[in-house]
């Protein structure tokens, strides 16, 4: 429970510096905490994950400037009430907030988890695979912010690095080059941390810090303000895990589409932009609540929702924790057992919320070119101490350097993570069931897996009529 | 970027295509090719030939050619301080863990890069960047490698 609370208190102040996001926080926290037994680490996982999500809202609220990508949306409002001399009244309702989304993103995970579970489980080879490869290609087409395509330049040059190394069918070395340290292939965590820490290190290392707007008022909100918007809540929080279970959507798309829905149902539409409570509650209920989301697919189809609950993936692998559709059978404590880390992380959530605002806002006031190049110390520990060699440091520093240029050219990392990961699934999956079934008519003729086919067929339609008008001449 | 990135997805294309038709599998007699180690690779890579291609058919319509002709020679790139910082901090990083790594005690390696990156970043008098760089080397040290147990580099 302690590493829990400093955990969920950690979480807020990393997802309140600026540069430090979530995502990188926990791909550390991967290799940091290895050594430890896996309850512990997912616990400490969680907890800070829960706590970064909030924590950027308060960088949001006093400086304008989203702690976290997920806090975008919060600012619109958070940071006007601020202005207005509420900053305290806006870090507790978000808070609140966070808190609700968050237990409500926990409830919908505890009720479609197993249920989904229990379809999944009727899925072979084959629709796994196709499944996995649907996953990585929804993330790819949702996460690129520029052209659409390089989400899906960034998932399959992520599959194609996951597939350097022996392959597990054959024993057929590919991509090696004879050289013994690419046999096993690449470690994910030292990718991971590579293409999360070190371009946020080098685009943030130059930044000089903002200017902290006073805090005043109570930091606790009133409970009339949280009865009046607990519809509101609700309604941001179904959106928020509803977007959350789309692979790759992530928390900031929960966020800005809970915003979107609450200023489009709002009597008030004229007060958004301007310092509107339902703005800050509707955003933040919706990002946290993405949480719970992501974690549906993960923990039911090996698919995370999400760039950190693709983080944590790795994580759950590492530790010998194998979800998908058996994990309900093969682990049945897991679930519970992840839930109440959930809860718990949530319950934290509002205590530390208010030790942090109070007592550790200070810590915004580090400047980046001081905080960055421990973050890079920090990054080099965590890729080092999940194998003990070396070879994975320059593979963290090797890809985080290749992959800053990919950055800075906006194909997102998240789909690359997620192929990644999931690029193994997909090779071992699809070609066992062609070995088994040595027919493709066949494999293809069962109703999911062609389905699945249709739904990656369209997303190869719909990514061409995006790239399509991109050719044409404007005159 | 696309034009380098396509260049290498041709040479794993290639190899795609020699691990998938030109390969022979213990166990597997007839359509080798649909269990064979390149496939998915082979998939890839020559999805990736085509995305790269189109990126770079938009980003030649965009003046992609234009703009990396007229952007100037390098060495002007390079007097500009804000991007001389950015590689001399890039280099650093590299110094840091090529070079000192292995050879260094991890807590005065990460003393000499934080000392050395705080310095190019400019983020204060000389003997307060050294003592954050000691003190947080130290700290780094004790709490990972003496009370967590963390093998350090």
């Amino acid at each position: 429970m302690f590493w829990m609370f400093l955990s969920v208190s950690v979480g807020i102040i990393v997802g309140a510096l600026p540069g430090l996001t979530a995502t990188m926080s926990i791909a550390i926290l991967v290799g940091l905490t290895y050594g430890l037994s896996p309850e512990l680490t997912l616990a400490i996982i969680l907890s800070v994950y829960v706590g970064a999500i909030y924590g950027g809202s308060i960088t949001a609220i006093l400086l304008n400037i989203p702690g976290t990508a997920s806090a975008a949306a919060t600012a619109l409002d958070g940071h006007p009430l601020a202005v207005q001399g509420k900053a305290n009244y806006a870090i507790g309702v978000t808070r609140m907030a966070s808190f609700i989304g968050t237990l409500f993103g926990l409830f919908l995970l505890m009720t479609i988890a197993p249920m989904l579970a229990n379809i999944a489980i009727l899925f072979t080879s084959v629709e796994m695979a196709l499944l996995a490869l649907f996953g990585v290609l929804v993330s790819g087409l949702v996460a690129s912010p520029d052209l659409k395509i390089k989400g899906w330049i960034s998932a399959f040059i992520g599959m194609l690095i996951s597939l350097v190394g022996i392959d597990l069918l054959h024993g057929y070395a590919r991509f090696t080059f004879d050289v013994p340290m690419l046999m096993a292939g690449f470690a994910f965590v030292p990718i991971m941390i590579g293409v999360f820490g070190i371009p946020q290190v080098l685009d943030n290392l130059g930044r000089p810090p903002a200017d902290r707007i006073k805090q005043t008022g109570s930091i606790f909100p009133k409970l009339g303000d949280l009865v009046r918007y607990f519809p509101l809540s609700i309604r941001s929080g179904v959106i928020g895990t509803g977007v959350g279970i789309v692979p790759g959507a992530g928390e900031d798309m929960g966020g800005w589409l809970a915003y979107f829905a609450a200023k489009f149902a709002s009597k008030k539409k004229d007060q958004f932009g301007k310092g509107s409570t339902e703005g800050v509650i509707a955003a933040e209920t919706g990002n946290n609540a993405a949480i719970g989301g992501a974690m549906i697919p993960l923990l039911t189809l090996s698919i995370p929702g999400s760039a950190p609950a693709a983080v944590l993936l790795g994580a759950l692998l590492l530790h010998g924790v194998r979800p998908g559709p058996m994990l309900m059978i093969d682990q049945p404590d897991f679930l519970p057992l992840f839930g109440a880390i959930l809860f718990f992380a949530s319950c934290f959530l509002l205590v530390a919320g208010v030790v942090v605002a109070k007592f550790f806002i200070r810590a915004l006031d580090i400047p980046p070119k001081i905080l960055m190049p421990v973050v890079a110390v920090l990054s080099v520990v965590g890729a080092y101490a999940i194998n003990i060699r070396l070879f994975d440091v320059y593979v963290m520093l090797g890809f985080g350097l290749f992959f800053y240029v990919f950055h800075k050219q906006k194909y997102p990392m998240a789909p690359l993570v997620l192929g990644v990961i999931l690029g193994p699934m997909i090779d071992e999956n699809l070609r066992r069931a062609f070995w088994v079934h040595d027919d493709l008519a066949a494999i293809f003729s069962r109703p999911v897996a062609a389905g699945l086919l249709v739904l990656i067929m369209i997303l190869v339609l719909v990514q061409t009529s995006v790239v399509k008008p991109r050719f044409v001449v404007r005159r | 970027m696309a034009a380098i990135l396509w260049v290498v997805c041709l040479a794993v294309f290639a190899d795609s295509f020699r691990m998938t038709f030109d390969i022979t599998l213990p166990g597997v007699d007839a359509k080798a090719w649909l269990v064979a180690p390149g496939l998915i690779p082979l998939f890839l890579s020559g999805g990736l030939l085509l995305m790269l291609s189109a990126v770079m058919a938009v980003a030649l319509r965009a003046g992609a050619l234009r703009a990396l002709t007229s952007g100037g020679s390098p060495l002007a790139l390079l007097r500009n301080e804000e991007t001389f910082k950015g590689i001399l901090q890039v280099a650093l990083l590299c110094v840091f863990v090529f070079v000192l790594l292995g050879r260094v005690h991890f807590g005065l390696a990460s003393a000499l890069y934080l000392f050395c990156a705080m310095y190019v970043a400019a983020a204060g008098h000389l003997l307060t960047i050294g003592a954050i760089a000691l003190v947080t080397s130290a700290a780094i040290t004790v709490v990972f490698g003496e009370l967590m147990n963390i093998p350090l580099p």
